[in-house]
């Protein structure tokens, strides 16, 4: 049942900048819902407008069946989390955290567990009869991420919460957000430039561009069935690679007359100019010289990532990332095919990026 | 663990730091080669910063040596020991153009180069980091990638004997760290010149290290290659820090 629902939301500020273009998106309840795009997209301005803090200049916004478009952000009952926060200087955490229980009646008992049980999850349970100035800048961020996750109001708006924190602690928090979300059914727009994270925590992802939405769908549709040559690069780490080449009948031949792969065209396909689009865990790294098809390329860099590699390769200007196993070592200048696997594959029209 | 360097650029020795009563570097010990790039890993509070802070000249430690190049440089000040530092939070002046952004570390009190070597070493940089085509440009119309490349720039002119990164890439959208953590391996390998680069992010680190510093108890507690560091972490805290649990 949808729970939030976008209709035609759009901001155009008082100058004539057009932050976002009439979307459409609807939520439902328990949903947790990803807007994820390079900085300058819409994505948080459009968070904003759903709570409240920005103006809608067009369209909709319904909340539980109610529009909520021109109500200030208190009628709303949405719990918003940012990256920053300020805590009561004369609070110890653990005041801090209970804090906000306390303000919507929360029985003690209750609390007690609630803090007890979110400051475990954030990792300052020893920190609890500390005053915030006694905390290093980074326990004061968890802490505050902490105060913020305490209430569940019936949709949380969270801006890059995660944002500064450093790697082990982001996925720790990450894991607690998804895992209370899950458990209390807390509708939530979660807006990030991070794909990693929206991978780990969407239900559904909306990829977000120049202030339109450009695809939403599950993280698996996101990452392996990309609408355009846009969401193809964004969503990936790295993100896919494009090669231009030629569809004719008997296969994708590339511009030095070698093919990529060879197969019968299907009736319905338009032949011509493709771009071929392969993510980097789908290129075969070959040093077989006698290897027919396959572009060569020229190794220029390589990744050591722990549990595999990516081997940057220049195929006549062309740059190509493959992710290989970590046991797999090329020395630089080498000489390599990169072959792609067919179950891999994407084509995208050469003008207009659309997926073919 | 392998700790042999070859014609060290930096020796740190016995390094204490103190805030206060908290001891943040404990008698550090560490050796930079020549042409390495080292990543310093840590939680947050490890003292990463003030390491490359006491590096710079920026904090002065109660006991031990910093030497750069050979030379005792634990009491010189700043300006005297050619090292640039890049940190996450950069400034540029708006108004100015890239180039004269650029070209401003150069003509600081004391450089006395002239205006045909300036101009060279800005084309020079410009053309490393792939700005060439912005240098005309106001500074305050840059994207947050360019404005973070003429960031680096701003150190590169300089040419100094040690580079400091401090989270350089930190504020960046994942996908512009990804682009800009290639070019800056790529650079490297051009550059010739040493690196300490600081940060938390796991795959800067294994990807650029040559060798990558766990710091821990104000102390190294692990320093090694990436795929050793990776496959024998000393401690449970070190495979966290790899995002390895």
């Amino acid at each position: 049942m949808t729970f939030l629902a976008l209709n035609a939301v759009a901001k155009t500020y008082a100058d004539g900048t057009i932050a976002v273009h009439g979307v459409d998106l609807a939520v439902d309840e328990g949903e947790f819902v990803v807007l994820l795009g390079p900085s300058g997209c819409g994505k948080t301005t459009t968070l904003r407008m759903v709570a409240g803090l920005e103006r809608a200049t067009g369209g909709s916004i319904q909340l539980a069946g109610k529009i909520v478009t021109d109500l200030p952000p208190s009628q709303r009952d949405v719990g918003f989390v940012f990256q920053f926060y300020a805590l009561y200087p004369h609070l110890t955490v653990r005041d801090n955290l209970a804090f906000p229980l306390e303000a919507v009646g929360v029985p003690w008992r209750e609390r007690a567990v609630r803090v007890n049980e979110v400051a475990a999850a954030v990792g300052v349970t020893e920190l609890l009869s500390a005053l915030p100035r006694q905390l290093s800048g980074g326990d004061q961020q968890r802490v505050s991420l902490a105060r913020a996750l305490i209430r569940r109001p019936r949709l949380w708006l969270m801006d890059e919460p995660l944002g500064t924190l450093d790697a082990a602690v982001r996925a720790s928090l990450g894991a607690f957000i998804h895992e209370q979300q899950r458990r209390h059914r807390v509708t939530t727009l979660f807006v990030t430039h991070d794909q990693e994270e929206a991978m780990q925590l969407a239900d559904r992802v909306v990829v977000m561009e120049a202030g339109r939405i450009r695809q939403v769908g599950t993280p698996t549709a996101i990452h392996d069935a990309p609408r355009s040559r846009f969401v193809a690069h964004f969503v990936g780490s790295p993100g896919m690679n494009f090669i231009p080449a030629t569809r004719t009948a008997q296969g994708l031949c590339l511009a030095d007359g070698r093919h990529l792969m060879i197969h019968n065209a299907a009736s319905t396909d338009v032949l011509g100019p493709v771009i071929v689009g392969v993510r980097p865990q789908w290129l075969q790294v070959s040093t077989d010289e006698s290897e027919k098809v396959g572009l060569v390329a020229t190794v220029v860099l390589d990744e050591y990532q722990g549990d595999h590699r990516l081997l940057h390769a220049d195929a006549e200007g062309l740059r190509l990332v493959a992710r290989i196993p970590a046991t797999q070592r090329h020395a630089l200048g080498a000489r390599v095919i990169l072959v792609p696997h067919a179950e891999g594959i994407r084509l995208f029209d050469p003008h207009s990026g659309a997926a073919l | 663990m392998s700790d042999a360097v070859q014609s060290p650029v930096l020796v740190l020795g016995g390094v204490r730091v103190e805030f206060g009563r908290k001891s943040v570097l404990a008698g550090l010990d560490l050796t930079v080669g020549a042409n390495e790039l080292l990543i310093v890993l840590g939680a947050t509070g490890a003292g990463k910063t003030t390491l490359l802070r006491t590096i710079a000249g920026l904090q002065t430690p109660i006991a031990g040596t910093v030497a750069i190049a050979g030379v005792d440089m634990t009491h010189a000040p700043p300006g005297l020991r050619d090292v640039a530092l890049v940190f996450q939070n950069f400034s540029l002046y708006p108004g100015w153009s890239v180039r004269r952004n650029l070209a401003f570390p150069l003509r600081a009190p004391g450089r006395q180069l002239s205006d045909d070597v300036i101009d060279e070493r800005v084309t020079w940089a410009a053309r490393l980091l792939h700005i060439e085509g912005l240098l005309d440009k106001p500074a305050e119309r840059l994207s947050g990638g360019q404005m973070q490349r003429v960031a680096i720039g701003r150190a590169l002119v300089r040419r100094p004997r040690i580079f400091l990164f401090d989270e350089p890439l930190t504020n960046l959208d994942a996908k512009l760290r990804e682009e800009l953590r290639v070019e800056l391996a790529l650079l490297r390998r051009q550059l010739g010149i040493p690196m300490i680069y600081v940060t938390h992010d796991r795959s800067e680190a294994l990807a650029l290290a040559d060798r990558i510093a766990v710091l821990a108890g104000g102390v190294i507690a692990q320093i090694g290659s990436s795929e050793s560091v990776w496959n024998t972490p000393v401690t449970a805290a070190v495979a966290a820090l790899l995002g390895r649990s």
